[in-house]
C-alpha cells in the first residue's frame, strides 16, 4: 500500500463549467469519517486522506453539478463571495482529479 | 478457512512448505545448537518447529502430535525455534524463547507459559489464511477492564522485554501479532483459529479467550511520544495493517474501519526505546 495525503497545491486546470464525478467502486472506494474522506484508488493502489476542504469538494461532486455552481453553494454556506471560494474549489477539484479519484464528465 | 493465502501470495503450490528468508541474523541463529526440526501443519501450511535440546524436541513432539506431518520433516525450514533452559544449574535460569525465523516473538521465565505462547504464535499461520474476517497485524494488549489496545507490530518485540512493568499496571500483552477482529472492526477476538491448535491449547488448560472491545489503536507516527489522532487519520494509518484487505476488498475494509473509527481512541506512536514505549503505553492506559 502506498499512502499519501492529498496535495492541495496543484495548479487550477479546470473551469467553472466543468462537471466532475466520483469514480465508482471498485476503481475508487471511500469513506467519510467525521467530515474527512479517506479514499482508496485501486489503479494506483494508493490510499488518500483528504483534508476537510478537499473532502467537502469531493462530497459535493455528483456528476451533474458544475464546479461554478458548487462554488456558489459553498460561498452561500460560508457566507462569503463566490470570488473568494471559486479559485479554491477549482484548485481542490484539480487535486482530486490528479489523484484519479474523480473524473471529468464534461 | 480458505486455501493458503500466504502460499498464493508467494505463488507456491498448496502442498509446499513455508519458505524461510536467508539473512545474516538467521545464519547466526542457525549456528547455535539445535535439535531436529519437526514439520507441523497449520491450516494448509507446513511449518518447521525445532527445539534446542532433545528434551525440548520430545516435548514439542508430544504437544504437537495432532499437527505433525513427519513426511515433511526433511523439507521444512526451521520457521519457528524454541529455546528453553535445562532443569538444573545455570541453564535453568535461562529465559525460554520462541523465535519466528530469527526474531524473538516470545520470552518467558517458565517453559509451560512459553509453550502456550507457541500455540498462539503457530495460530498466526492459520489467522493469515482467514479470508472473510478482518485480520490485523498488530501488537495487542488487554487492560484491567478487558479492553484491547492495538499498537504497531514493531512494539511487540520491544514490549517483550517490559512485561513485568506492564503487568504491574495490569496490562497483559497477547502472544500473537496477528489478530482477528469482529466484522464491525470494534472487537478483538483472540480465540485460536486452527482446530488442532485449539485442541492443544485446551489440553494445556487454556479454554477461555477474550472478546475485547478495542479501546485504543496506535498507528506508526513520528516525534518524541504518543500524540492524538482524529478518527480519519487513525483509519488512514490503520488501513495497511489489515492483512485481509485484499480478500475483503478495499471498500468493505474502509467501511469496516470507518464504522469503528468513531468508537476508538486513535493515537500516533513513534518508534521508541523499549522503556520509553512501555511508559507511553502505561500513560495511555491511565
Amino acid at each position: 500500500v502506498t499512502s499519501q495525503a492529498t496535495e492541495t497545491t496543484a495548479e487550477p486546470q479546470l473551469h467553472t463549467d466543468t462537471v466532475l464525478r466520483r469514480r465508482p467502486s471498485p476503481e475508487v472506494d471511500w469513506v467519510d469519517v467525521g467530515g474527512q474522506v479517506v479514499a482508496w484508488a485501486e489503479e494506483s493502489k494508493s490510499l488518500h486522506l483528504l483534508d476537510p476542504i478537499a473532502s467537502l469538494v469531493f462530497l459535493l461532486i455528483d456528476g451533474r453539478t458544475t464546479l461554478g455552481v458548487t462554488a456558489d453553494e459553498l460561498a452561500d454556506s460560508f457566507g462569503t463571495t463566490v470570488g473568494q471560494v471559486e479559485p479554491d474549489v477549482l484548485r481542490f477539484a484539480a487535486s482530486l482529479r490528479a489523484l484519479a479519484i474523480v473524473e471529468e464528465v464534461r | 478457512m480458505s486455501a493458503s493465502s500466504e502460499f498464493k501470495r508467494l505463488g507456491l503450490p498448496e502442498d509446499a512448505v513455508l519458505p524461510q528468508p536467508c539473512s545474516p541474523c538467521m545464519d547466526k541463529l542457525n549456528n547455535r545448537p539445535w535439535h531436529r526440526t519437526l514439520a507441523v501443519t497449520v491450516g494448509d501450511v507446513h511449518i518447521g518447529v525445532r527445539g534446542n535440546t532433545p528434551a525440548t524436541s520430545d516435548r514439542l513432539e508430544e504437544m504437537l502430535r495432532a499437527l505433525r506431518a513427519p513426511h515433511k520433516d526433511d523439507e521444512v525450514a526451521p520457521n519457528v525455534s524454541v529455546s528453553v533452559g535445562g532443569e538444573v544449574g545455570a541453564d535453568a535460569r535461562k529465559l525460554a524463547l520462541v523465535y519466528r525465523d530469527h526474531e524473538i516473538v516470545a520470552r518467558r521465565r517458565d517453559q509451560e507459559s512459553l509453550l502456550l505462547d507457541l500455540v498462539e504464535l503457530l495460530d498466526e499461520f492459520a489467522r493469515l489464511q482467514t479470508a472473510e474476517m478482518p485480520v490485523v497485524h498488530a501488537c495487542a494488549l488487554l487492560d484491567r477492564e478487558g479492553s484491547a489496545f492495538l499498537l504497531p507490530p514493531s512494539a511487540h518485540g520491544s514490549l517483550l522485554t517490559q512485561l513485568p512493568r506492564l503487568e504491574a499496571r495490569e496490562l497483559t500483552m497477547l502472544s500473537p501479532r496477528i489478530h482477528v477482529l469482529s466484522k464491525t472492526g470494534t472487537h478483538l477476538t483472540s480465540r485460536i483459529s486452527d482446530a488442532g491448535l485449539s485442541a492443544v491449547a485446551s489440553s494445556m488448560g487454556r479454554n477461555a479467550w477474550p472478546d475485547a472491545p478495542i479501546k485504543l489503536w496506535a498507528v506508526p507516527g513520528t516525534g518524541d511520544g504518543a500524540f492524538p489522532l482524529r478518527p480519519s487519520e487513525g483509519l488512514f494509518g490503520a488501513f495497511a495493517s489489515v492483512v485481509t484487505r485484499v480478500t475483503l476488498g478495499a471498500g468493505p475494509t474502509l467501511t469496516m474501519l470507518g464504522g469503528a473509527a468513531e468508537q476508538i481512541r486513535w493515537v500516533g506512536l513513534p518508534a521508541l526505546s523499549p522503556a520509553a514505549l512501555s511508559q507511553a503505553v502505561v500513560d495511555l492506559a491511565d
